[in-house]
């Protein structure tokens, strides 16, 4: 993976098994996504789409204001993923990967795709703590904690580079 | 919030009290640490969505990486609602309240 300024944009690099891997996380996400892709109650539809009201005596306020806004942020959450999928898999090949070159809004929408991915993955494997990115042998979660770590450095070296350090 | 590859949190503060309504009052956005969302990120989403200059957006950062919390922005409660509708387009936590 090689995440580079270039000509006032972003280029980033990836090898054929990374993109491959990327795009197969872009798919998890797109599912995760749909209407019908999570149970209401799915921890990972929580934080996606996270209460605005903090308080229980604030429910009602609460399921009111999530129905007025989740239906609009799904659909913005899947357009960006989709592009970014798009992207990823033009001129895809197995062994040389794939490049995307983006200017300044494209680095921002990828940012949050990725976001929107570690938000999926890390919940799923319940990241909680300061040395959840630590890899182990023996952890039966091994592949997917060792994509976490990848996308977490991936969208760390982009926001970075859009942050011009 | 995470760190680079260096994820570090504090346990947010639970059990706030929530005052009565009064027009008056002003409403806030606040927006509280998890486990997930990087530190540069975070600092990135500050700068992006309230235009906070650098220092601004990373002390808010640091306020809500260290003190589990912060008040990001505050105005009329739907100013606030957008606000907080926003930062969740980004992926952060965010809750509105009434001042006390």
């Amino acid at each position: 993976m090689k995440v580079g300024p270039e000509g006032g944009g972003v280029r980033l690099k990836f090898s054929g098994p990374e993109s491959g891997l990327l795009s197969g996380l872009l798919d998890d996400l797109l599912r995760d996504l749909q209407p019908d892709g999570l149970d209401s109650a799915d921890p990972v539809r929580e934080r996606l789409f996270p209460s605005a009201y903090r308080a229980e005596t604030d429910a009602a306020e609460a399921v009111a204001f999530r129905d007025l806004t989740e239906m609009s942020l799904r659909t913005e959450r899947i357009e960006r993923a989709e592009q970014c999928l798009a992207e990823v898999s033009e001129h895809r090949s197995a062994w040389r990967g794939s490049e995307v070159q983006l200017d300044a809004e494209g680095a921002e929408r990828w940012i949050r795709v990725l976001n929107d991915v570690r938000l999926a993955l890390g919940t799923r494997l319940g990241i909680s703590g300061d040395d959840d990115h630590l890899l182990s042998r023996s952890d039966p979660q091994l592949r997917e904690r060792a994509r976490y770590v990848w996308l977490t450095a991936l969208q760390d070296l982009l926001v970075q580079s859009l942050m011009g350090e | 919030m995470a760190g680079t590859l260096a994820p570090q949190r504090e346990a947010a503060q639970q059990g706030e009290e929530f005052a009565a309504t009064d027009p008056d009052r002003p409403w806030l956005t606040i927006v509280w640490d998890d486990p997930i969302n990087l530190m540069s990120y975070v600092t990135h989403v500050f700068m992006q969505v309230f235009g906070y200059p650098k220092p601004t957006a990373e002390k808010l950062m640091l306020d809500v990486h260290r003190r589990g919390k912060a008040v990001v922005s505050s105005g009329p409660r739907e100013r606030m609602e957008l606000d907080v509708t926003t930062l969740h387009g980004y992926g952060l936590w965010a809750t509105l309240q009434q001042s006390d």
